[in-house]
């Protein structure tokens, strides 16, 4: 247990430490960041009002392991591309 | 163990900076309908799953899934029994530490290759039955897990996930001593990822499980493909290979709407892996799993698919159909 620990701990910081010497190149353009991670899984473009697509881009951006950067272009995407004032619409895949 | 827990959470809370959350909770989730039809047996019944999503501030988000179903059997003719199965399958603190590093302390989805993480919902999967295989992934852990992606050039990502989890055994939280890892390379440009994963059980009889993965979707052609697989001594090896194929481009509407979907896959269980984790083959098996999905809305869902099995105690023919809703709904103002 101590050394599959020490190893995990050991491995997050050598990750922490390349992830505060590269940020990822900016600026990103959120279409194709959702081109090629979220359509992957979602078959369509999804059309929330805004505060539902901040909470869902960041549940996202979790489990998709996006980078902050990332959901934020994905998220600015997704509030142009509601070309209306959305109702509560319920999702696509 | 709990100290690395304790200590994260709190150094969490503490740098919390931003705290005007922007984001509303949301009540999300899918429920379904299921069928699966073979010779003498049926089963059928109803799934939901709810997720609650709960954002405290511009970096700390709470999420957890509730999973229940209904499954009622019908054998020659006699129906019953039907249990009710329910569990939580994460309930979790997300920190996003930077913009790289995101920070998850509680019960959270085992990053072990793509499925448990980002197939197995309900409204995503392409198929509903799950890969022979996946019983080896489908488990939660308790604990921290430090993951998020960086870009090595423009045109290479890494993404990556290291979890340390503590024994936990109650009627809905299942977790096991062991340590996951998962490290894949993404290129967006040729949009292929490849992935390796690692997981050591730290509890009875210490054990290894290695993993592999890889999505492929060509930009040049509206189809995906993706597989899994896994090696260990004490559970077994395996491989499940997925493709499917869309029409965006039909006349019919029906097409545009559609998906068709192939699998192949096998699994050789190990002679220890029936005492180690419920729901495996108990013999050499091989599937192969064809399958159409029509959304009826964009959020319904209908699938039928075929799957013929191979295995060690029989061959069968088994029918599957399912009709999945998938909602989501705000906890406040929306807009």
């Amino acid at each position: 247990m101590r050394r599959g620990l020490w190893l995990a701990v050991a491995s997050s910081l050598w990750i922490a430490a390349t992830c505060f010497a590269r940020e990822s190149p900016a600026p990103l353009d959120g279409e194709q960041v959702y081109q090629n991670n979220c359509s992957r899984c979602h078959r369509a473009i999804h059309t929330f009002p805004p505060r539902m697509m901040a909470t869902a881009t960041r549940h996202m951006q979790v489990r998709a392991t996006l980078t902050r950067a990332e959901q934020k272009a994905v998220l600015q995407y997704l509030l142009e591309s509601a070309t209306k004032p959305a109702p509560v619409k319920r999702d696509a895949k | 163990m709990k100290a690395l827990a304790l200590l994260v959470t709190a150094a969490s809370l503490l740098f919390c900076a931003d705290t005007v959350p922007s984001e509303v909770p949301l009540i999300t989730g899918d429920f379904g309908f299921l069928a699966g039809l073979q010779s003498g047996h049926r089963e059928f019944g109803p799934k939901f799953e709810p997720i609650v999503l709960l954002p405290l501030s511009g970096r700390l988000l709470v999420e957890a899934e509730y999973s229940t179903e209904l499954p009622v059997e019908r054998n020659n003719g006699s129906l019953g029994p039907a249990v009710l199965n329910h569990s939580v399958e994460y309930m979790q603190l997300d920190y996003a530490a930077t913009n790289s590093i995101t920070v998850v302390a509680g019960y959270f989805a085992t990053p072990f290759g793509i499925y448990k993480e980002r197939i197995d919902p309900l409204w995503i999967r392409n198929f509903i039955d799950t890969p022979l295989l996946y019983a080896v992934n489908d488990n939660s852990s308790a604990g921290v897990m430090i993951r998020g992606g960086l870009f090595a050039t423009p045109a290479v990502k890494l993404n990556y996930a290291v979890s340390v989890s503590g024994d936990v055994e109650n009627s809905q939280f299942q977790a096991s001593k062991k340590t996951t890892e998962r490290l894949s390379v993404y290129l967006p440009g040729a949009r292929v990822e490849l992935g390796s994963s690692f997981s050591r059980n730290l509890g009875a009889g210490p054990y290894n499980t290695y993993g592999f993965d890889l999505t492929y979707r060509p930009k040049q052609a509206p189809l995906e493909i993706r597989g899994e697989g896994l090696w260990s001594g004490v559970l077994g090896n395996g491989y499940w290979m997925e493709g499917t194929y869309r029409f965006p481009s039909a006349r019919l509407g029906f097409l545009r709407r559609s998906q068709a979907v192939l699998r192949g896959e096998s699994f050789s269980p190990a002679e220890s892996a029936a005492d180690l984790v419920d729901g495996l083959p108990d013999g050499n098996s091989k599937r192969i799993s064809l399958g159409w999905n029509y959304w009826i809305k964009d959020a319904v869902r209908a699938s039928i698919a075929y799957e013929r099995l191979w295995s060690r105690a029989e061959d069968t023919n088994v029918l599957s159909l399912a009709l999945v809703y998938r909602f989501s709904l705000p906890v406040g103002r929306a807009q």
